[in-house]
């Protein structure tokens, strides 16, 4: 069982691959606005990559509704359950 | 009736008065349904009855399909009708109306079904809405009908979300607070010198380039001023009725979303549509390019491509049926898969120029890019078009050969009058432009300035084009 910790830690390192940047860095409040590379062009791959490392699936409503890092990782956290 | 003429503000001010006399929330809601219908019923009875029976048919629809289980098939027939009706009557205007942009007179022109391309799509997001359960169906028919017809906006906008626009009917003021009736009054007129002030000006000339008529375009030169002047045109004429549509809005204490956010700053095409036109592409996004980039997003890049494709697509198909809303789609869809595919690259680039020179090349470079493909978008037919491409590609002619002092203000030999009118809204159009982030934050205040409100009126009434009877070009959509 991950900690919610540990989601973060993995979603960082997801972010940092799929958008070649290592300056990335997460926390709850980052949103689209603070990283350079996530809007709505490039935001179904980003899910896409998360669904498959997790081995989780979102629905559509889902992907659309996250407003920040911290709402990704809850629903994350809620799915691994 | 056009917004912004003296006919709508009187309806504007007849309505806010017995608006006022009431205190029950229906009564007031019914009496903007019923100015609403006033306003419709000005282009004809087949507009009234069009926006009724299809408000009609979506509210019971929707309510009926929700209690007996909301099925796909269910949503494909309702949704076929709504983009039947939307189609069908896009076709009859095209075809009554001719060259869309050449009959400016709405007074003596015949629009088969007013606001019917922005009211269709908020129906057919509604009922994709109430079938994905996103909530319950309306239980107002009054509203429902309302947020449809609503007056100020009916005719271009912005595109509202019937969930949003029916709970802030539900709150409605029972007296007109000084805040809604200064921001009310400040955008009402600044949208009014938009227009009239501003986008008036330039419709002689963007008329003479695109119309055909000689000496309307004799070179490349004249075509590239064409088709700057006409995006400046375009911008302020549709964000001068957004300003109109709010700001009236306001003064029932309604707030409707933003469409524009200083779109001629946009430093990419990406975001000259996240700030341009909104509301419709919000729609689009979420009920296009969304559902499709999600269904294959295991495609990745793909996925994303065929999305823009499927949006855009669609897209000129609303604004349209003929070949040259298809090339402007077109343009569109290859700008962004670029931008998509570069993406890394132009981010890399802002870092090395640093964000002051790289503002500097691509906001000019967006614009041009934008400009270009409003080529299309205004022609009137193909052959106009090319007509247009042929100038601009005939680099041995591309400069009028007068002298410098001539060509560099106006390659074409037209009335002094017309030219010194047209130089004096590009004047007020770049100060505005430059100002435009403060302009827009002072007219949001609330605190009501004599001197700013009287500035406002006599600027309007001195420099206004109030002859002309042109109407505002996304009435035509």
């Amino acid at each position: 069982m991950r900690t919610s910790e540990q989601i973060l830690e993995e979603l960082q390192g997801i972010f940092i691959k799929e958008f070649s940047d290592s300056s990335i860095v997460l926390n709850d409040q980052s949103t689209a606005k603070d990283i350079a590379m996530w809007d709505s062009l490039t935001h179904m791959g980003l899910m896409d990559t998360i669904e498959r490392h997790f081995e989780i699936s979102f629905s559509l409503d889902e992907m659309i509704s996250f407003k920040n890092v911290g709402d990704l990782r809850t629903a994350i956290t809620a799915k691994l359950k | 009736m056009n917004p912004g003429s003296l006919n709508y503000f009187f309806l504007l001010i007849g309505t806010m008065i017995v608006f006022y006399l009431f205190n029950d929330n229906k009564l007031k809601q019914s009496v903007l349904l019923l100015a609403s219908l006033f306003f419709l019923s000005f282009f004809g009875i087949i507009p009234v009855l069009t926006c009724v029976l299809l408000s009609i048919l979506n509210f019971y629809f929707a309510q009926h399909a929700y209690k007996s289980a909301y099925n796909f098939p269910k949503l494909v027939a309702i949704n076929t009708i709504n983009i039947f009706a939307l189609l069908a009557f896009r076709f009859v205007n095209e075809f009554e109306i001719g060259a869309l942009f050449s009959a400016p007179f709405i007074g003596e022109q015949f629009v088969a079904a007013l606001g019917i391309g922005f009211y269709s799509l908020q129906n057919i997001g509604y009922q994709i809405d109430i079938y994905k359960k996103r909530y319950t169906p309306e239980v107002s028919l009054l509203s429902f009908t309302l947020c449809n017809t609503f007056f100020t906006r009916i005719s271009s906008g912005p595109i509202l979300n019937i969930k949003a626009f029916n709970s802030s009917l539900s709150t409605l003021p029972s007296k007109l607070t000084e805040e809604n009736f200064t921001v009310g009054l400040q955008r009402i007129l600044i949208g009014a010198i938009k227009k009239l002030v501003i986008a008036e000006r330039f419709s002689y000339y963007i008329n003479l380039y695109f119309d055909g008529i000689d000496p309307g375009v004799k070179t490349g030169y004249d075509v590239v001023i064409a088709c700057f002047l006409f995006t400046i045109q375009l911008y302020f004429d549709f964000s001068g009725y957004m300003d109109i549509a709010i700001g009236s809005a306001r003064m029932f204490g309604i707030n409707l979303n933003e469409n524009f956010n200083m779109p001629l700053r946009s430093q990419s095409v990406s975001e000259w549509w996240r700030r341009w036109h909104i509301t419709l592409i919000n729609w689009f996004t979420q009920y296009i390019y969304y559902p499709v980039a999600y269904k294959f997003r295991s495609k990745r890049m793909m996925a994303t491509v065929f999305a823009i494709i499927s949006t855009f697509a669609i897209s000129a198909i609303w604004h349209g049926f003929g070949v040259t809303y298809l090339i402007w789609g077109s343009l569109h869809i290859m700008y962004l898969i670029i931008e998509n595919f570069l993406k890394k690259d132009l981010l890399k680039l802002n870092e090395k120029l640093t964000s002051f020179y790289y503002q500097l090349i691509f906001t000019p470079l967006t614009f041009i890019l934008v400009s270009f493909s409003n080529l299309f978008f205004r022609s009137n037919s193909l052959a106009d078009a090319k007509r247009l491409l042929l100038k601009l590609i005939d680099w041995r002619n591309f400069f009028p050969d007068i002298s410098l002092k001539s060509w560099i203000l106006n390659g074409v030999d037209w009335k002094m009058e017309f030219m010194v009118s047209m130089r004096l809204g590009f004047l007020f159009a770049i100060l505005y432009l430059l100002f435009e982030e403060k302009l827009s934050s002072r007219l949001n205040k609330s605190k009501f300035s004599i001197p700013l409100i009287s500035f406002l009126i006599i600027f309007l009434i001195v420099f206004g084009v109030f002859n002309s009877g042109t109407r505002f070009i996304y009435m035509n959509f």
